[in-house]
């Protein structure tokens, strides 16, 4: 230590106070506790109380004081207790009298444990007793909490429920509730505070009982459930916010969430978003999907939200008995787009955050997303159909675009949304199949503008891949070609016979929709004055490009007749094999069947049809049949009138294969189709058999359905006959041991 | 609460006067004035300490309410406070007082 002589003497009995006993200082310090006690502390000196306690405690009397005060505090509090609490008040008035009583202990044990500061520090700390505060809380606890738990609990249940049904937040009763669930929050035995151990529990369950009860949903409609549950939201969060923590206004919130939107709303949350939905409304549909905060739930609303609209959809009348398929075709596709367009516009004011979906359209916002998965499901119902009729409705929209009056603008905006009905159709490619015909007939007729045709490609082609319109994209290509060669040509022959107005369209054959030529064109012949031409321009396409090879395709060509009759001037126009009929007739007066058909070589049979379609049709009846003597013979039918300068003579592209059986054409369409189909899928099964080795049979099917979905759904059966095919070629075979596996053998 | 300094009376009745918010260094001293006991009118008597201690302890509590936004007990090793000086004759006399006003 310090080894200075001048080092001072301590004075304990200056600071010591040695000449009381313990009895005298108890009496100095019980004094004092009275005192505070009585909130009379004026006249008390604390220096003099702090004194007495620290002389008790260096003499080492310290665990006597803090006993002796523990027994004190406990007669105090007793005695508070049967005197403030003892009158069984009535709920709010026992909640008051018990903060009071809370608050006015809380006051004193403060200044008791300032006074006993020495005491916390020498004695209480170093052998780890309660500091005197706490100690007091505890005693709290103990005396005074445990004792009326149950009675307080109740009252202060009831009263806040009171509050609940008065529906008016009353800053006089939360307060006291704060100042009590406080005091529960200070209080705790060894494992966690009051309030969270009995008195939460408490707090949750009979908010849910009274939540559960207070709405009846079956009384109200939807919307009203709504909005009165979330007044009653509403309400619940204002009151939790004036008495409690966050933590418990978490809880209690999804408890609210639990009993009043999932326990009671949820019944209804079909009919409500349908409601939504049908007011489009979307500040309410919004609201709603705002209140579900929680992801399953949410996906109920989505699904809700798409079975409404698949609902809609389903109302658009596919087939109206009454009427063709074409206009069937086009009233069905426009309500789809507009429908689609609609709710595409409603649903983009919607903010759906952030929402998982389960399938393939992750990347998409999730409006997209839903209407996708809405019309992909709708489409696949019902099967091809809707591709062809999307395909007729796009082609109604391009032949209107040659109609005068209408902007191009506006066509534009009607393909750019069916465009996107495209994307979603199940059955591409009978799509594409549909689409290349109808394109084919309106770029052959030359029915729409090829612009708008180039346009539409490109759309098709961003919506779908290069993969389907290649073939498309020749097509134009020919079409704009022929048209450079015809100039070419033109310019070549100024001498050529130029009232005959001669259009040739060179195809690649490959790329267009036509199963081949058909083999009478080549034995045709055909009236001088076209053949010459042909003739002509055969011989410059050929000098122009040699190693091509040239195949007329009249079952395509059109060819158009200005004719003087009796009652005026008309244009009709024909197929090829009707207008050189009926072009014989510059020469003959009357003609035999037998006759038209030695001097065309047009088969037989199909110059009877086209000759009673032109004689017996009312619209363009411009032949006439007369009978004499058992030979049936025609002429042309000078009194045939029409209200229209353009006269039209029915032809289908191919007149020829057509009127045999339109059934048997039809078959031999959906076989094509159905073999296209089936030769992708024996490529695809091929390709990922290579790649592969061994494969199951299911994993081989979903594999197969998850590279060819985006041309056509596969059906297993489908599915079956192409592995059947490929077993019978033995490309793959069945695995020895377990027959639902296969090898792949090359 | 007022701001009025506080003054605190030592054996030989000699009066020192220091700022409240020096006082409540000491949470004993802090407990004094803040309570509603006779010392909240800013005369607190420590009647055991001779006035060159309660001199000694009026100084420290302004040193460390000064420098002592650490709460370091005693002096600090930090170069710009400077050292507080306890004559070797009063360290236990000193040491009793900072135990019995917790500083």
């Amino acid at each position: 230590m310090i080894t200075n002589k001048k080092i001072k003497i301590i004075v304990p009995e200056k600071l010591g106070l040695s000449g009381q006993s313990f009895e005298q200082s108890w009496k100095i310090i019980r004094h004092a506790i009275d005192h505070i006690y009585n909130d009379d502390m004026a006249d008390l000196s604390f220096e003099q109380v702090y004194r007495t306690i620290y002389t008790i405690v260096l003499n080492r009397k310290g665990p006597i004081l803090y006993n002796k005060l523990k027994t004190y505090l406990i007669q105090k509090l007793c005695f508070s207790r049967e005197t403030a609490l003892r009158n069984e008040a009535r709920n709010y008035e026992f909640l008051e009298t018990m903060a009071e009583l809370w608050e006015k202990q809380c006051h004193c044990f403060k200044i008791i444990g300032d006074l006993m500061m020495y005491m916390d520090k020498v004695y209480c700390k170093p052998n780890r007793h309660l500091e005197v505060y706490d100690m007091c809380l505890d005693l709290f606890r103990i005396e005074i909490l445990q004792r009326c738990s149950p009675s307080l609990i109740s009252a202060l249940t009831s009263d806040i429920e009171g509050i609940r049904s008065s529906g008016f937040v009353d800053a006089k009763h939360t307060s006291i509730w704060r100042i009590l669930i406080g005091m529960m929050e200070t209080l705790h035995d060894n494992r966690d505070n009051f309030f969270l151990t009995d008195f939460e529990p408490v707090l949750i369950s009979t908010t849910e009982e009274y939540y559960d009860r207070v709405i009846d949903i079956k009384l109200l409609t939807p919307i009203q459930s709504l909005k009165k549950i979330k007044n009653l939201k509403q309400f619940e969060n204002v009151l939790d916010s004036c008495f409690l923590n966050a933590d418990s206004q978490n809880k209690l919130k999804a408890v609210l969430g639990n009993v009043l939107i999932w326990g009671k709303l949820i019944n209804v949350i079909e009919d409500l978003t349908h409601e939504a939905m049908k007011l489009s409304d979307e500040k309410l549909l919004q609201e709603i999907y705002d209140l579900f905060s929680e992801e399953k739930y949410r996906i109920t609303i989505i699904e809700s939200i798409k079975s409404y609209i698949a609902q809609i959809a389903m109302k658009i009348p596919f087939k109206d008995g009454g009427r063709k398929k074409g206009q069937n075709a086009i009233s069905w596709s426009s309500g789809v787009v507009n429908l689609f367009h609609r709710q595409r516009l409603f649903l983009d004011k919607i903010k759906f955050g952030f929402i998982r979906f389960n399938n393939s359209t992750v990347n998409k916002p999730a409006d997209l997303a839903i209407l996708h998965d809405v019309f992909t499901a709708y489409f696949s119902k019902e099967g091809p159909l809707p591709s062809e009729y999307i395909s007729t409705y796009v082609d109604y929209c391009m032949k209107r675009a040659n109609e005068d009056g209408l902007e191009i603008v506006e066509i534009k905006q009607d393909l750019l949304e069916s465009t996107e009905i495209i994307e979603m159709l199940s059955e591409k490619d009978i799509f594409e199949k549909k689409y290349k015909k109808q394109l084919s007939r309106r770029l052959l007729q030359r029915k729409s503008n090829i612009e708008i045709e180039r346009w539409m490609v490109r759309m098709i082609k961003n919506a779908l891949g290069t993969f389907f319109t290649s073939k498309l994209e020749i097509m134009l290509r020919d079409v704009c070609l022929s048209f450079e060669i015809l100039q070419a040509f033109r310019d070549s022959r100024t001498n050529s016979i130029e009232y005959l107005n001669f259009v040739p369209q060179v195809l690649t054959r490959t790329s267009w929709p036509f199963q081949s030529t058909n083999p009478i064109d080549d034995s045709i012949s055909l009236p001088p004055r076209m053949s010459q031409i042909l003739a002509s321009f055969e011989e410059y396409y050929s000098s122009k490009y040699e190693e091509r090879m040239l195949k007329w395709a009249h079952h395509l060509s059109v060819i158009e007749i200005g004719c003087q009759f009796n009652n005026g001037y008309y244009e009709i126009s024909f197929s090829v094999y009707a207008g050189a009929i009926f072009l014989l007739f510059e020469d003959y007066e009357e003609l035999t069947l037998e006759e038209i058909h030695e001097l065309t070589h047009i088969p037989k049979e199909d110059v009877k049809f086209l000759v009673t379609s032109m004689s017996t049709m009312p619209k363009c009846k411009i032949l006439k049949k007369s009978s004499d003597s058992g030979n049936i013979k025609f002429s042309v039918n000078y009194f045939f009138s029409s209200s229209n300068r353009k006269v039209k003579v029915p032809v289908i592209a191919g007149p020829i294969s057509s009127h045999k059986s339109d059934n048997f054409a039809r078959q031999t369409l959906v076989d094509t189709d159905e073999n296209e189909k089936c030769m992708e899928i024996n490529a695809t099964i091929v390709r990922i058999m290579k790649e592969e080795g061994r494969f199951s049979h299911q994993q081989l099917l979903e594999e197969t359905m998850r590279q060819t979905r985006s041309r056509f759904d596969l059906t297993p059966s489908v599915f079956r006959r192409s592995i059947q095919l490929l077993l019978e070629k033995e490309y793959i075979q069945r695995d020895a041991d377990d027959a639902s596996y296969y090898h792949c053998l090359f | 609460m007022c701001q009025d300094p506080v003054t605190l009376v030592s054996k030989d009745n000699k009066e020192y006067e220091v700022s409240r918010s020096a006082a409540m260094v000491s949470p004993t001293l802090k407990a004094m004035i803040e309570g509603s006991f006779e010392e909240n009118k800013g005369r607190i008597e420590l009647k055991q300490f001779d006035s060159h201690i309660l001199e000694k302890v009026v100084e420290y509590l302004n040193y460390n309410f000064k420098y002592g936004g650490t709460n370091v007990e005693e002096d600090d090793e930090e170069d710009e406070i400077p050292e507080f000086d306890i004559p070797t004759e009063m360290s236990l006399e000193l040491l009793l007082a900072a135990d019995y006003l917790s500083i």
